[in-house]
């Protein structure tokens, strides 16, 4: 119970700051930090992923990754970067999908245990109707 | 000329798998045999329809940065769908044999309720969803052959549809899906490489902005044109609402075994991420050809993506082969919910009215033509209107979203979730967003994040509120194999 209620509760939180930075320009710079805090803490709310303190971990090093590439997207947007490139897209492309890419994928790979054979036998030839 | 090679390879690769279609199994789950490589292409190609390579373009020029927010969650939602919706599925499949989303609903919940109201969701959504990518398509081939009029356009895009996706099905789709892939990154690395060099060159993107005057500026703001709530609503919606989306769901259930799912976010990942850099140097290229002035000859802002070629002076290569994915992009879409439609017409709904499904491929083909015919009718109405594919899009996107995503998210791994409480999420879902369409029409994706929200909200109350009943034995290790 308590973690589908994290789950939802953070991102409506996020929600409830953005509609206010409708009413001031000024706040909307914090979009994607809030953006990037919201979908790192649904993330270790557990809702939709982490169970265990290594994923954790992942969780708290996505929400990293996301807030420097929001940090690159939305405050240095006027800078150019290698290949003169705008740093914003260069923020864009390794803090928020690259790296979170690498991060997500190689945690899945690493923590997913899929069932053996035998249990999955086991399953199968279990009541299929209550 | 590229185009009409790669459409006719599409076909025959379709129809190369339609020899080997001999079973209802081959037809709905491609005889589930498929491997990492497999799957985790088929689902990048078909997530990824005209909406990205045509619609992306022309929604950056319009709204700047803000169109970024639909694009960015590709970075995790790879991982989110196999970790919480997928592996669900998966085991479901391995374990009850699940041939489509309503059937493996049925299994999770019991009863009849959620599993119509699902096929009610699928059918309706692949038709509007079918549509849309037959209008685009026919939008693309006359922007490259102004002599082709729109509705010969639909026909020919249409009848190629039908000609591989009719006979093979998903195992057809798939095949197709992989060559499609392929191509879609390809162009799209092609394109990114060209557009660096317009973004890269003086005055570039900041400089092209700020001489276009002060109205232009805040097109680079971060959340663009767009109000912040608009821009996070995306961002939530493109995150959140991947789990509903049965384009990508039902991947799942024709997974050779759940052990493949491990390499599965990897490459479904790399795929999107690459194919989507499509939209990130087109959209900027075309932010500054249009504050330069020369992009003023578009006719349609879902014509920007290839004018931009035209207004940079791309190589014809490059225009072809973005041409090329245009259409990659939209039949492994269209392909696939023609399948799915067919699949819920055919046997999803005869079953949660309580009649047996006939056996055989002829009915679900003959559903087939039905939800075809359907779309066209869609998409002939989506050319007369003229309204803009990434809009049409995101509402497609967000009524799977609202139906299938909070019972996918939660209610194939929280056990207290109850089938009368998928029920009502789903029709909340869909209601929701139904009315707010019609009271604020073309106002996404506002109406369809709240309605997303309300139907989290009605899973969660109704399944505390409604009594807890042991699961079956099968369903329970299922849920926690």
């Amino acid at each position: 119970m308590l973690r589908p209620a994290a789950g939802l509760a953070v991102p409506a939180a996020a929600a409830a700051l953005f509609l206010a930075a409708d009413h001031a320009a000024a706040v909307a710079w914090i979009g994607p930090f809030g953006v990037a805090a919201a979908l790192g803490a649904m993330w270790l709310a557990g809702t939709f992923g982490c169970r265990r303190w290594r994923e954790g971990v992942v969780a708290a090093l996505l929400v990293a990754c996301l807030a420097m590439g929001g940090l690159a997207a939305a405050g240095r947007i006027d800078a150019a970067g290698p290949l003169g490139l705008p740093v914003a897209v260069w923020g864009l492309l390794g803090g928020v999908w690259i790296l979170p890419l690498v991060l997500t994928s190689a945690s899945f790979a690493v923590f997913f245990r899929p069932p053996d054979a035998a249990a999955l036998k086991r399953a199968q030839e279990r009541e299929p109707t209550g | 000329m590229i185009p009409s090679l790669a459409l006719l390879a599409m076909v025959a690769v379709g129809l190369l798998a339609a020899r080997r279609t001999r079973s209802t199994e081959d037809y709905l789950v491609a005889g589930r045999r498929l491997g990492a490589v497999r799957a985790g292409l088929s689902v990048a190609a078909s997530a990824f329809s005209g909406f990205v390579f045509l619609g992306g373009a022309g929604l950056t020029a319009e709204v700047g940065a803000g169109s970024l927010f639909i694009i960015v969650p590709a970075g995790f939602t790879a991982a989110l769908l196999c970790r919480t919706a997928g592996r669900r599925l998966a085991l479901i499949a391995a374990v009850a044999g699940a041939r489509t989303l309503p059937e493996a609903i049925r299994f999770r919940f019991g009863g009849r309720a959620a599993e119509a109201l699902a096929a009610v969701a699928i059918l309706g959504g692949s038709i509007v969803y079918l549509g849309v990518q037959l209008a685009a398509l026919a939008r693309a081939a006359s922007f490259f052959q102004p002599q082709i009029a729109p509705g010969w356009a639909l026909l020919l895009g249409f009848g190629a549809l039908m000609a591989y996706g009719l006979a093979g099905g998903m195992l057809a789709s798939v095949n197709t899906d992989v060559l499609q892939a392929v191509i879609m990154v390809a162009a799209a690395v092609a394109a990114f490489a060209w557009a660096a060099g317009v973004l890269s060159a003086p005055p570039g993107l900041v400089g092209a902005v700020a001489d276009a005057g002060p109205g232009a500026a805040s097109l680079l703001d971060p959340v663009g044109v767009l109000g912040a709530s608009t821009g996070f609503g995306l961002l939530l919606l493109f995150s959140v609402g991947t789990l509903g989306q049965p384009h990508m769901l039902h991947k799942f259930l024709m997974l050779r075994s759940p052990a493949t799912l491990r390499l599965l976010p990897a490459v479904i990942g790399t795929a999107q991420g690459l194919s989507l850099l499509v939209w990130i140097g087109l959209g900027g290229a075309a932010v500054i050809l249009a504050a330069t002035g020369a992009l003023d000859a578009v006719r349609h802002t879902d014509e920007t993506a290839l004018a931009v070629f035209a207004a940079g002076g791309a190589p014809a290569v490059l225009t072809g082969l973005v041409a090329a994915a245009v259409v990659s992009a939209v039949l492994s879409t269209a392909d696939a919910f023609l399948n799915l439609g067919a699949a819920a017409l055919a046997r999803d709904l005869p079953r949660a009215l309580g009649i047996a499904p006939r056996p055989g491929l002829r009915p679900v083909r003959l559903a087939g033509l039905l939800t075809g015919v359907a779309a066209l009718a869609v998409a002939g109405a989506h050319l007369a209107g003229g309204g803009l594919i990434a809009w049409l899009g995101t509402l497609g996107f967000g009524a799977f979203a609202a139906a299938l995503a909070p019972t996918m998210a939660l209610g194939l791994s929280w056990k207290r979730v109850t089938g009368a409480a998928a029920a009502a999420s789903m029709g909340v879902g869909l209601g929701a967003l139904l009315l707010l369409e019609v009271l604020r029409p073309n106002a996404a994706p506002g109406p369809a994040v709240l309605a997303l929200g309300a139907a989290f909200l009605t899973l969660v109350v109704v399944s505390l509120l409604t009594p807890r009943r042991p699961l079956p034995d099968q369903v329970r290790l299922a849920m926690t194999l």
